[in-house]
């Protein structure tokens, strides 16, 4: 089971249908999910929504308190929330996309984009990132995996040792062709054996 | 049933002397009309945020057995937003109710060349037939006394615009609607403009829905739910150009079909409708079958897509008004956030604009369109409301001028 944490987006049920292809799964207000529901999932997923993270407390505790039980992937706001959560600073763009095509470049050896195909062009929506000056803030198991080729912001990251993940545009967008791929990397990755043992030891 | 072997005119209709009377445009051509009255067991609410009404729509308990069965009517933008979460504030300055429905006894279908005459009473069915061949007794259109007027003149839409796009830089909303109400203190006869608005201005979704308190008449060219079985259609409209001279059609479509803010404003809506269709659609069946596709009207080029899916099993007429309504082309997106947006930004609440009219049958079938493009009737003056998606690329002036032009086909009955 997969468990969508949604915040009132208009996307999150293009994400279900996605995620679905894969696992089960469930779609939780963030204002009403359990703990229960939460111990159920094998990956929490922090929906796309409108605002900032810090719009969005119950989330920032919940990242918290999960941090390393289990794996997570947040999606452009819920990227956004795990990056502002681990030290980066939220900034508005200088060039707001929402609905526009975009070209990315990818850390092709990153597990996040392995055997994703090229050029890799995905759906973006946002009008706030990352500001990159705020990356060294970082702790090192955060590698950023690819990046806007003109401007210099940050679209995504993985932390393979906490099983942490992020994407700044919209894997289920009718725009992103690779997102299958890219969800599929992730899920494979979260769910391998070597993860499991760390986590009962 | 009595079919005629002609088409009547429109305005033969006001022999009846409907009470009530409802003009639907069915089918794939825009000159497929049915047309609803002697109407019974109709209901409305007192307030948008009133009573269950969901369980009156599934009272099978009198079919008609015509070849419609079910009721006809609208809900209003309010009770939609009330029903999708999102309670409205912005003050109900005009007096109609938030919704209304009846259930048809007689029907009339006009095709190219037919009139067909359907009652549950075989004796109505003739009396109609008989009204229908009386003399026409010529009613005026529109008796105006004084030039419409709007409630944002340019400088208050600026105010509300530069708000709107703070908003969109900070990631409030994506794409914000915001419209415009035109007031005219003109008396204007329901059925008559419906007839000169259709003549005009055929549209996909064209309606008359008149009632003694109140009238609207429309030209929407958008369906936001078309449901056959457990198959759902919808047919987002996002971009439009102006249409001023049809002979230059083909530059203009091309360069609308390149410009980047109409392009990216269209894919947020298609990926909107296809959340909202994932809400009550088996996973894997939703799917784009038409693309960004170009249709002209009388003063505008419009981008359309359609979009499908097949709904799970048990889903109930409230489950799919609740995921499709209030439709993404008239609030922005996200919808929540950005409905409560508008609800601060606007002057006065919405009504009838931007809410839904259409039919659902007793067989679960369903044909509900947007309205916009519409006038309301109310005693005597007569009110269009016009709106358009404010995106982070877009002009205080340019915006404002759309909103005009969109009104224009409406304002046009009044002249």
């Amino acid at each position: 089971m997969i468990t969508i944490l949604d915040h009132r987006d208009s996307f999150t049920r293009n994400l279900e249908h996605l995620l679905a292809e894969f696992d089960k799964v469930q779609v939780i207000d963030r204002k009403s999910i359990s703990f229960a529901d939460i111990q159920a999932s094998k990956m929490l997923v922090f929906s796309p929504g409108p605002g900032c993270p810090g719009d969005y407390p119950e989330s920032q505790a919940i990242y918290q308190e999960m941090k390393g039980k289990i794996p997570m992937l947040g999606i452009c706001l819920g990227f956004q929330l795990i990056m502002e959560q681990e030290g980066s600073k939220i900034i508005r763009q200088n060039q707001v996309l929402h609905g526009v095509e975009s070209e990315i470049m990818v850390d092709k050896k990153s597990v996040t984009y392995r055997g994703v195909a090229t050029p890799v062009k995905v759906g973006r929506y946002h009008s706030l990132q990352i500001d990159s000056n705020t990356l060294k803030d970082l702790s090192p198991e955060f590698k950023i995996t690819s990046n806007d080729p003109i401007r210099n912001v940050p679209l995504s990251f993985e932390n393979l040792k906490l099983k942490l993940f992020g994407l700044q545009y919209h894997p289920e967008s009718f725009l992103s062709k690779g997102g299958n791929k890219i969800i599929s990397n992730i899920l494979h990755e979260s769910m391998e054996q070597r993860w499991k043992a760390h986590r009962s030891s | 049933m009595i079919k005629l072997g002609h088409r009547i005119l429109i305005k033969q209709l006001s022999n009846l002397h409907a009470n009530h009377l409802a003009i639907q445009t069915v089918g794939p051509s825009t000159q497929d009309l049915v047309i609803y009255f002697d109407f019974e067991k109709s209901f409305s609410l007192e307030s948008p945020e009133g009573t269950n009404i969901w369980e009156k729509f599934e009272d099978f308990s009198s079919p008609t057995g015509l070849s419609f069965s079910g009721w006809v009517g609208f809900f209003g933008y309010e009770f939609l937003g009330s029903q999708f979460g999102v309670s409205l504030k912005a003050p109900r300055d005009l007096d109609l109710p938030p919704l209304w429905f009846g259930r048809p006894q007689s029907i009339i279908r006009l095709e190219s060349e037919n009139t067909i005459i359907e009652s549950t009473d075989e004796v109505r069915e003739r009396e109609i037939k008989k009204i229908l061949g009386q003399t026409i007794i010529p009613s005026a259109l529109a008796n105006p006394q004084n030039p419409p007027t709007c409630n944002l003149n340019f400088k208050e839409y600026e105010s509300i615009f530069k708000k709107a796009r703070e908003a969109i830089l900070d990631g409030e909303t994506y794409q914000i609607k915001i419209s415009q109400r035109f007031d005219a203190p003109t008396r204007l006869n329901p059925l008559a403009a419906f007839g000169k608005l259709h003549k005009s201005n055929p549209a996909p979704e064209a309606f008359l829905l008149q009632t003694p308190s109140f009238a609207i008449v429309s030209c929407s060219p958008e369906t936001i739910i078309q449901k056959e079985g457990r198959k759902i259609t919808t047919r987002p409209i996002g971009g439009t150009y102006q249409r001023k001279d049809s002979s230059f059609d083909g530059s203009v479509i091309e360069r609308f079909l390149q410009d980047p803010k109409e392009v990216a404003e269209h894919n947020m809506l298609v990926d909107l409708e296809r959340n909202d269709l994932s809400t009550i659609c088996e996973q894997g069946t939703v799917e784009i079958r038409k693309f960004r596709e170009v249709e002209s009207y009388s003063h505008l080029h419009h981008l359309v897509s359609t979009i499908t899916g097949r709904l799970k099993k048990g889903i109930s007429l409230r489950n799919i008004v609740q995921a499709m309504l209030p439709g993404g082309s008239i609030t922005g997106c996200p919808k929540v956030r950005t409905m409560q947006w508008i609800d601060q930004l606007e002057p006065c609440f919405r009504g009838p604009y931007t809410g839904s009219f259409g039919s659902i049958a007793d067989n679960g079938d369903i044909q509900l369109n947007l309205i916009i493009r519409a006038m309301l009737i109310l005693g005597d003056h007569c009110y269009t409301q016009a709106g358009g998606g404010i995106v982070v690329d877009s002009t205080t002036e340019y915006e404002f001028k759309e909103n005009q032009t969109k009104a224009q086909a409406l304002l046009d009955l009044l002249k």
